[in-house]
């Protein structure tokens, strides 16, 4: 009877929040992954209501029950957009990663989630590639190695193992060497855990965070720059208690924002290129990261333009959550829906700045056969370098 | 869908506290705010008139009157309002649950017998003699109906995840979280 432990894990805060919920359903209006399946089990608000239903019958919760609403949980981005709306202003991002972490707990965990959460074990990555490859991608590129340096680039996951994100890499390399930074990456980078707490399996990510810890003590490092804000996120917010406040943690985007105000990098002139950008949700809505890629890209070109839904209440590219491995057309479609945005803008570059909203946003385009040129944000900055 | 909807900017991880939630809920919906706001001085001063009743003296018929009797007036307009805003609200009714729906029920019996309760002092009800047959045959009932519902709706809202436990929740979670939420790390940047 496992389904009798599902949600176990709740705390007094979530088990309050399932009575507490004010039932307005903004959440369900504004959530992508509701808006596309228009099935309820998607949207937040009634995913609320089951859960509720499921910890007041406990002993009489059915099996079948419970696996409908844990599909509903991993049928999401994790975008926060339903907690941005929230007049309670509750962490409904923290909840439902709870929840998940129930449904692997219990066993109710989805395929793809628990086959990434033993590759992880495994190999370190979400990939299930080996480990001894995750440098690789350095082959060719003048991408140091050093045993001290004062800033770590951490890589991540996908830039490590996913070719087409190989430019992007290289355009922050050239970016960090033009701004005279002392910086390496870190030999012993293993993931970040973001994965792991995306799909439940947070209580394997002591492990993954010892191992980078160590390894950027190695390095006496006092800056760690990262390009995915899935790592970024969980570093400012699990990593951080663990470094202390003796290593800063700044997104790329930011380095390079404070690159071009200090002067430390000398953009040429202004193109007149019509660029327009994607907010990350991890990045904007839940980093606060907002501000400083316009900065740049004011910067940058002439014809900056603004996608809709966009900073703030970002609406999320699909790519979030781990939400392509449950559904990887739906996910598609919604990010199909940012190309045309773009399209309709007559932006002829999009831009974004996580390797993750980059792969689903550029497969879309491609799929959508777009005229939009997707790209890594740092590929747009650095060929752009005096 | 409005999934375009725009927010104020918040800062992640949220924090909760009862400024906040209020503020919240008066952007979400102002219908939302009176609605609840009405039940709460409604319940309250109900409970006042039927415990404290023999105890308030001259007060008694100024807030049986007053408090409760144009308060009440006013919260079955909201609450029609209310009604319909559920009715033609999809992402409402999505998140609505049967005893949400059971408590409407209670409201409306609630509301009809506190319209009977006030129809004898409404100098114009003989104009309408038709109505004020009808109130007149409820009306020797009306007054224990409408205490007795009451409590049973406060027994069953309790019971049930009802409007009683949810006002409960909320301030129990926003006490809780006010403290828990101080110690959460924040970006520094």
């Amino acid at each position: 009877m496992k389904q009798k432990k599902f949600l176990d894990n709740f705390g007094r805060s979530e088990s309050l929040w399932m009575y507490a919920c004010s039932r307005c359903g903004e959440c369900v209006d504004v959530c992508p992954v509701y808006e596309e399946t228009a099935d309820k089990y998607t949207a937040p608000g009634f995913k609320i209501k089951k859960m509720r239903g499921l910890l007041r019958a406990r002993g009489s919760a059915r099996e079948e029950s419970v696996k409908k609403v844990v599909e509903g949980l991993y049928e999401c981005t994790l975008c926060g957009r339903c907690w941005s709306v929230c007049p309670n202003n509750y962490d409904l991002v923290a909840l439902w990663e709870k929840a998940r972490e129930s449904a692997v707990e219990t066993g109710f965990g989805l395929n793809p989630h628990t086959e990434m959460i033993e590759a992880l074990k495994a190999e370190n990555n979400i990939f299930k590639r080996p480990h001894t490859g995750r440098r690789d991608w350095t082959k060719g590129l003048r991408i140091p190695e050093k045993e001290k340096a004062d800033t770590v680039y951490f890589i991540g996951c996908l830039m490590s193992y996913r070719g087409q994100l190989k430019p992007a890499a290289k355009a922050m390399a050239t970016i960090l060497n033009a701004a005279g930074e002392n910086w390496t990456i870190l030999k012993g980078e293993v993931c970040c855990g973001a994965p792991l707490r995306f799909s439940g399996g947070t209580k394997h990510m002591e492990e993954l965070m010892d191992a980078n810890v160590k390894a950027i003590e190695s390095t006496g490092a006092r800056k760690i720059v990262f390009s995915c804000p899935g790592c970024y996120r969980v570093f400012w917010q699990e990593y951080s208690k663990l470094l202390g406040d003796r290593v800063r943690l700044v997104h790329a985007i930011e380095l390079i924002d404070s690159y071009v105000k200090s002067g430390k990098i000398k953009l040429k002139d202004k193109t007149e290129e019509r660029i327009t950008y994607h907010d990350p949700c991890e990045l904007s809505r839940l980093s606060g990261v907002i501000e400083e890629p316009r900065h740049v890209f004011a910067n940058l070109t002439t014809q900056f333009v603004e996608l809709p839904g966009n900073k703030f209440n970002v609406k999320c590219c699909g790519g979030g959550g781990l939400y392509k491995a449950i559904d990887l057309d739906k996910s598609r479609e919604i990010a199909k829906k940012r190309v045309t945005l773009a399209e309709e803008i007559g932006a002829t570059t999009l831009t974004t700045a996580c390797p993750s909203c980059y792969m689903t946003i550029s497969q879309a385009a491609r799929l959508k056969k777009s005229n939009v040129k997707v790209i890594d944000f740092a590929e747009a900055i650095a060929p752009q370098i005096e | 869908m409005t999934g375009d909807k725009k927010v104020p900017k918040k800062k992640y991880p949220p924090e909760m506290n009862y400024s906040i939630v209020l503020k919240g809920m008066g952007r979400t919906s102002p219908i939302d705010v009176t609605f609840h706001l009405l039940m709460a001085i409604l319940l309250i001063t109900g409970l006042i008139i039927d415990l404290l009743g023999p105890w308030l003296g001259g007060w008694l018929s100024s807030i049986r009157s007053i408090a409760h009797g144009y308060v009440g007036a006013l919260f079955v307009l909201v609450f029609i309002v209310y009604l319909i805003k559920v009715a033609y609200s999809k992402k409402m009714r999505t998140v609505l649950t049967v005893t949400n729906y059971v408590d409407f029920l209670f409201y409306i019996i609630l509301t009809v017998t506190g319209i009977t309760m006030a129809s004898v002092n409404w100098p114009w009800i003989n104009l309408v003699p038709e109505l004020a047959d009808a109130l007149s045959s409820i009306a020797v009932y009306a007054p224990a109906v409408h205490v007795a519902l009451t409590y049973v709706w406060i027994v069953f809202s309790t019971v049930f995840p009802g409007g009683i436990l949810h006002g409960l929740a909320s301030v129990y979670l926003i006490s809780h979280l006010k403290k828990k939420y101080k110690n959460r790390r924040s970006r520094v940047r």
